[in-house]
């Protein structure tokens, strides 16, 4: 039976695509984002990670190797409140194409990131190139199954206006784009760096300011696009 | 909880009333649960003598840990058909509501009950803060409205009890 290793599943999960959903988060991303929120989801094998309570310190194992059975019946708990969400993947869109073509025709939606458009910036901020994921962005958009592009706003890292008009220019040349989704860096994975014993590349980062996420939402909404923001 | 809830039907369901009529049951219990709670000693699940009950078929307040999905899920378990009438209780911060995505969202959680048979729920949208705020400053909170049970009330002219009871009520924040 195929299995697979997730780190988390949330149930009324609100923000990763419209309506009541359960999000199941699989570990072993092949990026590994400067700015990664979720770090525990980078390497494809359990890790310890520790915790501090009243009575000390505790370490938790994170990722569970789980059988496709048992995890569709974990998700099926929730499948009436599905009738008005649907179902979504949420990628980093680095996949061989042939594993894009064998999942399309069964997606409802895509969540797909993107989140540096220079091939060389690309690779020093998340160790991939990113010509397979604009390759894959292109052929999912060339199918039926509607997109949403998740941008990530890095201050200093995506945010720039050079970065963002490749973004706008390269989406607004794709069909089936439903909408924009900007996720503003937030200080919460910090924490979990700790955790892992893993250094905090991130640390002293601020949040964008409010304004330049609202200039940035104008940008996409000049070109047509349905912008939100925090997904 | 199903086989409680037989047990309660079947007692009560049917028997014959002083008015020629009979009696149905309903799991709504207004504010009961804070005299009932007053009248019950310690109970096994850590509850201390003398605290409210849960609110109608709402979770034990504190006891909702995998979120309103499963809350929504266990509370349609019960045959609310059957029933006269279901109270269940969920409290939300503001921020959950704060655009059309959000309002959109509770719409659908409230649909998706009522199409598990669901009967009623009801929502509180305050935070804990400022329900703390407002019993210590009455006078800056006055017009302060919270849904209590099957009404609404200003929450300053709520006796401490029922103040206490519904900054207790699990708010549901980690979205």
């Amino acid at each position: 039976m195929t299995k697979g290793i997730i780190f988390k599943i949330k149930k009324y999960a609100l923000h990763d695509g419209p309506g009541i959903r359960t999000t199941v988060f699989f570990k072993g991303c092949p990026l590994s984002c400067r700015w990664c929120h979720n770090p525990e989801g980078i390497d494809p094998r359990p890790q310890t990670m520790s915790r501090r309570t009243l009575s000390g310190k505790i370490n938790e194992t994170v990722g569970t190797v789980i059988g496709v059975d048992e995890l569709v019946k974990e998700i099926e708990k929730d499948l009436l409140f599905y009738d008005e969400s649907g179902g979504a993947l949420d990628t980093s869109g680095f996949a061989p194409p042939a594993v894009v073509d064998l999942i399309l025709p069964r997606l409802q939606l895509v969540l797909f990131d993107l989140k540096i458009m220079d091939a060389k910036q690309h690779h020093r901020y998340t160790g991939v190139s990113n010509r397979i994921i604009l390759e894959n962005l292109k052929r999912i958009a060339g199918s039926e199954t509607p997109v949403r592009i998740r941008v990530p706003l890095i201050p200093g890292i995506t945010d720039g206006d050079d970065n963002i008009a490749e973004i706008v220019r390269f989406a607004g040349a794709l069909k089936t784009i439903q909408g924009v989704d900007l996720l503003p860096f937030h200080r919460i994975g910090g924490e979990k760096y700790r955790r892992l014993g893993l250094t905090d590349n991130m640390a002293g980062t601020v949040p964008p300011v409010p304004e330049r996420v609202e200039e940035i939402k104008n940008r996409f909404e000049s070109a047509r696009f349905d912008v939100s923001i925090g997904g | 909880m199903q086989m409680v809830f037989e047990a309660y039907y079947h007692a009560v369901n049917n028997r014959p009333n002083t008015r020629g009529g009979v009696h149905r049951i309903n799991l709504l219990p207004t504010t009961c649960h804070v005299y009932f709670g007053s009248v019950i000693g310690a109970l096994p699940d850590g509850r201390k003598a003398g605290i409210p009950l849960s609110e109608g078929i709402s979770p034990v307040q504190g006891a909702d840990r995998d979120g309103p999905t499963a809350v929504i899920r266990s509370a349609a378990k019960i045959d609310h058909i059957r029933t006269g009438g279901t109270l269940l209780n969920q409290k939300f911060l503001p921020q959950v509501l704060a655009d059309d995505t959000g309002i959109t969202k509770l719409a659908q959680l409230v649909r998706t009950y009522f199409r598990m048979d669901g009967h009623h729920i009801q929502f509180n949208v305050v935070d804990s803060e400022t329900l703390k705020q407002a019993k210590q400053y009455p006078d800056d909170y006055r017009d302060l409205i919270v849904r209590v049970a099957g009404y609404s009330d200003y929450y300053v002219d709520l006796t401490e009890d029922l103040q206490n009871e519904i900054i207790r009520r699990t708010e549901h924040e980690a979205f």
